[in-house]
């Protein structure tokens, strides 16, 4: 049977190979061509063909094809159990590597993919059957719903520039799946995918994928209902061929577009206004593009990290001068109008190259007066040229107040203008615009332009493009208003680079839709016609109008801006052990009082909800104690799935305001443990190529530091954990891979229970000791926890950890006297830092700076100044012992080893980085009890 | 590129905000509407109804439309009015628009009320399901039964499910006479004013309670008493207060804002006003006709929002005749309905013959 299948597979891939091979696509494994029977008894036969002569060279093609299955059905936890008929019989490290080279074979003879990308190169064994699945069954959903988010950016290259549409699926991901993102760097493959997606209608003689296969993906992909849909709408779209412009072609628009390196000249600031009530008004500045003077000038934007800038009105508060890269193009309020030829904000601290590209771009342009036209979302916008055009809206600004007759004539009422230093009026021109008006404002010098307007009609575009040109979405028609001041009987218009098309006005107006141009920047050139359809008729100037097209954005992410309220995690970027932990914070911004709903939400590797765990309420306002006891709360009860989630979601959700979500994936590793709650087993999953033996370890709760060797396979096949718990650490390839499972004998009830008596005594001199507790604070640190308060009692011993270790580099005495219930802890602890009693005054006094490394050479200039370290790289040891142990790189173990030796010689140095910690411990305390 | 007749350009609009190519132009206001809550948010009433106005001006719609249409919007919870936040930009006026984000309320029935606005897209719904929502009034209605299992669907696509308690928001129920003193009382306790109020209007609770636009009117001479009033602010919309009125001179005046449950200023002057005219005895009257099937109750006042929630919950609003509105309900909760009018906001039953 098998010998029959091997030949069969032969035959069929040599087939499909000389389909594809001419058009350079691959052949996958997956494209077997046998149905689910065959494969069924194929896998029997083989498992025991397997078991009694190990893998063959002479069926190969039955493993290609059999581990090929196993990668399209693999759930994204574990791949061989997927393979094996008889559990364990793929468990050997040989075997795994068999099956990569005969991949390798598959590739060679037969074209099929070659898996490429950061996953390929962890997971190098299992990569190639998965890369051979194409589109395995636990990736769909994600895939499906990145396919809807990214439709119209792919219809659009898909007519043009095809071969880049995996490219773009990459780039384009935002979401929170490592192992999605990781499949997207196989872009020949998702772009082949794609491609067959939208062509399967059209039965070309050499399709991408068989169809057959393609059918049978497809109709996984429809088996959820929420993924059936994302991807009938997105072919919907992407099937459907749009008016696409190359790139190449779209060189003219864009010019006008947000590519500022392209430009030959930087924008300089424009002047914003908004109108309140009748009367008020707002003034703002929309910033120039400072990052793109920077890059025309050659210059880094470090150039600008030593500097600072002050806006006018606000001159007391200074901001850093890195922050006018963020102000690029955005608008912002002026409280003071810069005073004639002076800077609206003033640079300080900035090298005379950086000033020399950036003063100038921090000035107006000085005129008589300013013009500034509303636009559709209600802003105003300054106008470069100064004039004004019948049928718009305007407000005017000038330093001087015009003589009342003069303003009346011209149609001008006055405006409250909060900004000091600048008088405003509003104008709003009528069409057509009579002579007497005209020559008002002509003696105003605002000059007046009769032509062709372009408007919107049925929606107005937003302003939410980079760039600031007015955008319609991709699923929009663009339709548009065009009238002349003069008897216009039609139009030239001219899209882009397409031909010039002319068409008749009704009345001088002409309403016009053109179908979804490709997105980008486009710009439509009119001119009026005196006689339609006759060119040389044309009268006036030819106006341009600039837009965009934007793809829709997924409304998720769009609408959590647009929300009234806000979640954050403080620091930024923290991780979810670390929020656990308390060392970082949750932060809910919005209407103070409102109540919020907490929720913890757990999602497994295809991105399906697994849990939703109520939690309690608090209220917007709440000291953030109040959200870290409501989040233990959930962390308790939704221990076990937290553990085995693939992502974890943090939910508060303030009734109709909507729902804010922190999503905190979880990373997987080719070497992994997991922990089964139900039988207390921990086992180790490998999934990597290793060629030389996976060393397997333990650090048991009670005796952190202590190592235990395990046997490999033992740990493969699975190990009690006994209480308290322990940490399991596999090493492989210079890499630890670590999990710390907490197994209390009783369910925790209250912190009494967390407690554990540990011993961290280790019967060797200092220098030892302290290489020990270094390494195992390193290993404590990277384990993932799991189980009843394993992030709790992770935290413990880390700590637990670094006091031992404190002990062993300063002395018991010491780090006695550090503590604060001492009646004068640090005044008794500077007493005992030896070397200069300078030296120990200013350790006690050490002061909390900006940045760890300004603190660090700080501390490096004391212990210089009064003689206890010259060297900075170890006064750099030391302070990093004291303030972050766990961030400290030590090289080989030998060097390591000579480093910790020279540094205990120097206990005074040691002891005074620990002093200076705890000052400014105490200092941040105090303050904190200030505040609250 | 092709030119357009007003009609073409109406169908289009349509199609681009995903309605039927063949709808009224007036189908195209809410849904314009959401478009410009997120495209501008946070945003001035002023400037949303601006920026959908004036391209639809041309095609035959007007200024007032967009206005009403943008109240229902606020009234049923796809647009919710807050105060500025401390992130919003420079120039957000003090009082924000904001886009409520896609949610859904479910009824008895299983019919689901869909709330909120997809960000730059019509629906937040797949098309299938789209297809399936009525619009009735101001309210997106999704039939379905509760078979489907559809509240699991719409959560897993990312819509917020709101209670009906939390959608409703409604007030604590008390008598008319205590409603109404707990006002006067806070209005007494306001200092009196030396400066006379510009531009005050009142609502006179002595004219007919079946013609609420006629009830409005600027104090008089000889006006005393306190009143549900209007007056203009600085800057946004005239403020809704509660006036005390000595000889034409306003001598107190009381601003509504939002309240611990969420009711808009109107909301509170409407139910205020509902409370006084109960009070006096002359209680705020709703008509009760019997059309097939359907039970159709006439308002001739503005109701507060948690009211036409409710009613909404219950039945279809649909523009009155010989009244300011009415909602078509299943005769099977008309008495439920009508009991929940008669205790929140002490409305009397009125027959068909009485006078206006």
């Amino acid at each position: 049977m098998l010998a029959a299948a091997q030949l069969q597979l032969e035959q069929h891939f040599a087939t499909l190979t000389d389909l594809r091979k001419p058009i350079g696509d691959p052949v996958y494994a997956l494209e077997h061509g046998l149905d689910s029977d065959a494969i069924a008894a194929l896998a029997q036969a083989a498992s025991t063909d397997l078991r009694v002569f190990g893998a063959r060279n002479k069926y190969w093609l039955v493993w290609i094809v059999l581990s090929a299955e196993a990668g399209y059905r693999y759930a994204g936890e574990e791949f061989w159990p997927e393979l094996e008929v008889a559990p364990g019989e793929w468990r050997n490290n040989a075997n795994r590597t068999w099956l990569r080279r005969q991949y390798e074979r598959f590739a060679d003879r037969f074209g099929g993919p070659t898996p490429v990308g950061r996953w390929a190169e962890q997971f190098s064994n299992i990569a190639w059957p998965i890369a051979n699945a194409i589109l395995p069954r636990y990736l769909q959903a994600h895939f499906a719903e990145h396919l809807f988010t990214s439709r119209y950016a792919l219809a659009d290259l898909a007519a043009t520039d095809a071969h880049r549409i995996g490219a773009l699926l990459s780039d384009q991901y935002q979401g929170s799946s490592s192992r999605f993102a990781d499949f997207l760097q196989q872009t020949v493959l998702t772009t082949q995918i794609v491609l067959a997606l939208r062509d399967e209608d059209l039965g070309g003689a050499a399709p991408r994928i068989t169809p057959t296969l393609l059918q049978r993906m497809v109709g996984d992909l429809e088996q959820r209902r929420q993924s059936r849909e994302y991807l009938r709408a997105a072919r919907k779209v992407i099937s459907t061929r749009r008016a696409a412009v190359g790139a190449s072609l779209l060189g003219g628009a864009s010019g006008t577009t947000t590519s500022s390196t392209s430009d030959p000249v930087v924008a300089g600031p424009r002047l914003a206004a908004r109108r309140f009530g009748d009367r008020n008004l707002l003034i703002g500045l929309i910033f120039p593009d400072v990052a793109a003077a920077l890059a025309k000038a050659g210059l880094p934007q470090s150039v600008l990290a030593s500097g600072q800038i002050r806006l006018a009105g606000i001159e007391s508060t200074p901001e850093p001068a890195l922050a006018l890269l963020t102000f690029a193009r955005r608008d912002r309020e002026l409280r003071a109008f810069p005073a004639t030829d002076r800077p609206f904000a003033l640079t300080e601290g900035l090298d005379q190259c950086a000033r020399t590209i950036v003063d100038p771009l921090l000035r107006l342009q000085e005129r008589s007066c300013w013009v500034l036209r509303r636009h559709a979302d209600g802003l105003f916008r300054e106008v470069l040229g100064g004039h004004v055009r019948p049928g718009q809206s305007y407000v005017i600004l000038s330093r001087a107040a015009w003589d009342d007759g003069e303003t009346r004539a011209a149609g001008l009422e006055p405006l409250t203008a909060p900004a000091s230093g600048i008088i405003a009026y509003a104008l709003d021109l009528a069409s057509p615009l009579k002579e007497a008006q005209r020559a008002a404002l002509a003696s105003l010098s605002i000059g007046t332009v009769a032509g062709t307007r372009i408007e919107a009609v049925g929606l107005a575009p937003s302003w939410d493009a980079p760039g600031e040109l007015p955008a319609w979405c991709a699923s929009e028609t663009v339709t548009l208003r065009i009238e002349a001041d003069f008897d216009a009987a039609g139009f030239r218009l001219q899209l882009d680079h397409s031909s010039p098309q002319l068409l008749p006005a009704t009345s001088g107006t002409l309403l016009l839709a053109f179908a979804p141009p490709a997105l980008g920047a486009h710009r439509l050139s009119v001119q009026a016609l005196r006689r339609a359809n006759d060119l040389g008729s044309a009268v006036g100037e030819v106006v341009p109008f600039d837009f965009a097209v934007a793809a829709p954005r997924p409304w998720i992410e769009t609408m959590r801006d647009k929300a009234g309220f806000r979640l954050l995690v403080d620091p930024a970027g923290a991780s979810l052990e670390q929020l656990f932990a308390g060392r970082a914070t949750l932060r809910l911004f919005g209407p103070a009082g409102r109540a919020a709903l907490w929720s913890i939400e757990t999602f497994d590797a295809t991105g399906h909800l697994t849990a939703s765990i109520p939690g309690g309420k608090t209220v917007v306002g709440d000291a953030s104690e109040v959200i870290a006891t409501m989040l233990d709360r959930l962390r308790q009860a939704g221990s076990d799935a937290i553990d085995m989630a693939h992502r974890v979601d943090i939910v508060a959700s303030l009734d109709e305001l909507g729902r804010q979500s922190l999503a905190f994936p979880h990373r997987i590793d080719p070497l992994r443990w997991h922990f089964d709650p139900a039988n207390a087993q921990v086992r180790l999953i490998d999934e990597s190529a290793h060629d030389a033996p996976v060393k397997v370890r333990t650090y048991v709760l009670s005796t952190p530091a202590e190592v235990r060797a395990l046997d490999y396979d033992q740990a493969i096949a699975g190990i009690e954990i006994a209480s308290p718990g322990a940490m399991m650490v596999a090493i492989a390839a210079g890499r630890r891979y670590a999990m710390f499972v907490s197994n209390p004998v009783t369910m925790l009830k209250n912190l009494a229970d967390l407690g554990v008596a540990q011993s961290l005594e280790i019967a060797k001199p200092d220098l030892d000791a302290v290489l020990i507790l270094l390494s195992a604070l390193l290993r404590w640190q990277g384990a993932r926890p799991v189980g009843p308060q394993a992030v709790v009692r992770k935290v413990m011993t880390l700590d637990r950890i670094e006091d031992e270790l404190a002990v062993r580099l300063c002395g018991k005495d010491f780090t006695n006297a550090l503590q604060l219930t001492e009646p004068t802890p640090l005044v008794r602890a500077q007493s005992l830092v030896g070397g200069s009693p300078g030296f120990g005054f200013r350790m006690r006094t050490f002061s909390t700076l900006e940045t760890a490394a300004e603190a660090r050479a700080l501390f490096a200039e004391i212990a210089g100044r009064y003689a206890i370290e010259q060297h900075s790289a170890r006064c750099d040891m030391a302070y990093a012992l004291a303030f972050n142990p766990v961030g400290l790189r030590l090289g080989s173990a030998d060097a390591a080893r000579k480093e910790i030796a020279d540094l205990l010689t120097n206990r005074p140095l040691l002891r005074g980085a620990y002093l200076a910690r705890a000052a400014t411990r105490a200092s941040g305390q105090a303050v904190l009890r200030v505040a609250s | 590129m092709r030119a357009l007749t007003n009609t073409e350009a109406v169908a289009i609009t349509a199609t681009s905000l995903g309605q039927p190519a063949e709808s009224d132009p007036s189908a195209l206001l809410k849904p314009a509407l959401r478009r410009a809550l997120f495209a501008l948010a946070p945003a001035s009433r002023a400037d949303v109804v601006r920026y959908v106005a004036e391209p639809l001006i041309p095609l035959g719609l007007d200024r007032d439309a967009v206005e009403t249409a943008l109240d229902e919007l606020v009234v049923y919870g796809d647009a919710l009015e807050m105060h500025k936040g401390p992130d919003d930009p420079w120039d957000a006026p003090a009082t924000v628009l904001r886009p409520a984000p896609p949610s859904f309320v479910e009824r008895e029935d299983g019919t689901l009320v869909i709330l909120g606005v997809a960000g730059d897209q019509p629906t937040a719904l797949p098309p299938d399901l789209d297809q399936r929502v009525t619009t009735h009034g101001p309210a997106r209605i999704l039939r379905a039964s509760k078979a489907e299992h559809l509240p699991d669907h719409l959560r897993a696509l990312g819509f917020a499910q709101l209670s009906e308690q939390a959608w409703l928001r409604l007030p604590a129920i008390g008598t008319a006479n205590a409603h109404r003193r707990h006002w006067t009382d806070a209005l007494a306790k306001v200092p009196t004013s030396q400066g006379a109020v510009d531009d005050l209007e009142i609502l006179d609770s002595g004219r007919p309670v079946r013609y609420y636009r006629g009830r409005w009117r600027a104090p008089t001479a000889t006006t005393s008493g306190v009143f549900v009033a209007r007056r203009p602010q600085l800057y946004g919309a005239r403020l809704w207060s509660f006036a005390a009125i000595e000889n034409g001179v306003c001598r107190q005046v009381l601003d509504f804002y939002e309240d611990q449950d969420r009711q808009r200023p109107c909301d509170i002057a409407w139910r205020l006003q509902a409370a006084i005219d109960a009070d006096l005895g002359h209680p705020q009257p709703m008509r009760v006709r019997q059309v097939e099937e359907a039970c159709m109750l006439d308002f001739f006042g503005p109701l507060p929002a948690f009211a036409e929630r409710r009613l909404l919950l219950a039945g279809t609003k649909l523009p009155g005749t010989g009244c300011l509105f009415s909602f078509a309900i299943d005769s099977s909760h008309a008495a439920a309905e009508i009991a929940a009018l008669e205790r929140s906001l002490w409305m009397r039953l009125a027959r068909d013959e009485e006078p206006l």
